[in-house]
């Protein structure tokens, strides 16, 4: 039998023993900050709706803010969707969001981005996702006046408690609602010439389809056959046609006896806020 | 026996009718009386490698492989866990027999060589879990890919330090072995009580004729 009253424990041993303590701590610490994490992410999930907040920020950028787009630049379009969100969990958000449009068969319509966002834990942040919209945007596709099938993307990527990666892809098709659908701009016959000019009485038809009010002016130019330049002045019609409802009106032009308009095209534009597209023109038969 | 024994307690030598005081029991540091016979036999200890081998083997091979088929399985839900098969299959079983053999060999010399073969082990495989570390979920309008390579890197902090910890024991063994073993296989306090009051008794009748 061999007593051990007088020796202590090895060194090496209590060595050994104590970074294999330091291991289990250190797991056992990831294990209680996963569970955590977990439990804070699901109580984040569940209020997901009451979290988010979309269009509710006073967005005072030199863009259009709360969704409108306006023009910053000739051909140049954007705008801002602002997003409120709410982080009621235990640990940061840090993400960034990104969009696309993209017509059916056709080209990018739009596209967005937010930037690289962080909200710390139990904070609300504003979240400006900046829009593009390019020129051709509204000439090529024919936004404005055709209901347009369109495919949307949204990617949200971000991280979690800084160490949970997280890329959301969301696939949105939709129809494009034109709020000048089924433009149709059409002269209607002259009155007899008077005093050197005539009035030229134009029938403008559309339906607002898209979800927010056409409310602005609508310029209406018309030029003659073979060139040249415009005849008389332009006419301006004041325009407030509420989502869903139909526009038919005649206005009546003034327009130089002088000018052949037989054969000629009629271009019309319009303004709201600092929005100001051309829509596409229509011919004078 | 009288050679290991601790020393007389210090003072004027008792009388014949004088009860020596007992020798307190500490209540920290190394166990008393320990011999090598309290160490178990090398069969229980591969006895318990080969059940610890068992239950790894069903924790890191058999539960993942079917969750993997029932969850993540074709058809099941529309979740990706591109993990390979046989990174499954042998690595699970890489780490439970190195797990097993660790616990088998606990007794001898090489049981900081295949701790630590244990350790590293585990090492590499959460290395490779982490280099698969996400979970995709892709449905037909919605596309999440979940990652948690971060937190495996986390998990393998802990096993790095017992993969120190076994180099440690690994050296010790090399130096001083079997010091480790009254530590690693102490008394239970009971079997060290009786053996005190053995121990008493004997110095209260005396020396051996």
């Amino acid at each position: 039998m061999s007593g051990r009253y007088d020796r202590p424990m090895p060194k090496l041993w209590r060595l050994s023993r104590y970074i294999r303590w330091a291991g289990t701590v250190s797991a056992v610490i990831v294990l209680i900050f996963v569970v955590t994490v977990i439990y804070s992410a699901i109580v984040f999930g569940s209020q997901a709706s009451s979290n988010i907040q979309v269009g509710s920020n006073n967005n005072t950028s030199s863009h259009g803010g709360g969704g409108q787009i306006e023009q910053v630049a000739p051909g140049q379009y954007e705008g801002v969707l602002d997003v409120n969100i709410t982080n009621p969990s235990w640990y940061p958000i840090a993400f960034n969001i990104s969009m696309n449009a993209l017509a059916v068969n056709g080209p990018r319509l739009a596209w967005g981005s937010s930037g690289l966002v962080t909200i710390p834990s139990g904070n609300t942040a504003p979240v400006d996702v900046y829009l593009h919209v390019p020129s051709n945007t509204f000439t090529d596709v024919r936004l404005l006046t055709n209901n347009t099938p369109v495919t949307g993307w949204l990617w949200i990527n971000g991280t979690y408690a800084t160490i949970f990666s997280m890329a959301l892809a969301f696939q949105v098709n939709s129809t494009w609602g034109a709020p000048f659908q089924g433009l149709a701009i059409v002269p209607q016959t002259p009155a007899p010439p008077s005093g050197g000019s005539v009035t030229e009485p134009i029938a403008v038809n559309f339906t607002n389809d898209a979800s927010t009010p056409d409310q602005g002016q609508l310029e209406i130019q018309v030029f003659p056959s073979g060139g040249g330049g415009e005849c008389g002045s332009p006419t301006i019609v004041p325009i407030s046609v509420n989502n869903g409802q139909s526009y038919m009106e005649t206005e009546d032009v003034t327009i130089p006896e002088t000018c052949n308009v037989n054969g000629g095209y009629v271009v019309s534009t319009y303004t709201s806020g600092g929005l100001t597209v051309t829509l596409p023109q229509e011919s004078i038969p | 026996m009288s050679s290991t024994l601790p020393p007389e307690p210090a003072g004027p030598a008792p009388g014949p009718n004088v009860v020596p005081a007992p020798v307190p029991i500490p209540t920290s540091g190394p166990p008393e009386l320990w011999t090598k016979d309290d160490l178990p036999t090398l069969g229980w200890c591969i006895g318990k490698g080969i059940a610890k081998f068992v239950v790894m083997l069903f924790i890191s091979v058999l539960v993942p492989l079917e969750l993997l088929s029932t969850i993540f399985g074709p058809g099941v839900l529309p979740i990706q866990f591109p993990l390979s098969l046989n990174l499954l299959i042998y690595g699970g079983s890489a780490v439970a027999f190195f797990s097993g053999a660790s616990t088998a060999t606990q007794t001898t010399r090489v049981y900081g060589l295949f701790k630590f073969l244990s350790s590293a082990v585990k090492l590499i495989y959460l290395f490779l879990l982490a280099l698969v570390g996400i979970i995709v979920v892709d449905a037909s309008f919605l596309a999440i890919t979940f990652g948690f390579r971060v937190l495996i890197y986390l998990f393998m902090i802990g096993t790095a330090l017992a993969a120190l910890s076994a180099l440690v024991t690994l050296y010790e063994d090399y130096k001083h072995p079997g010091d480790r073993l009254p530590f690693d296989f102490p008394l239970s306090r009971r079997e060290l009580r009786a053996r005190q009051d053995a121990y008493n008794r004997s110095i209260q009748m005396g020396p051996e004729p």
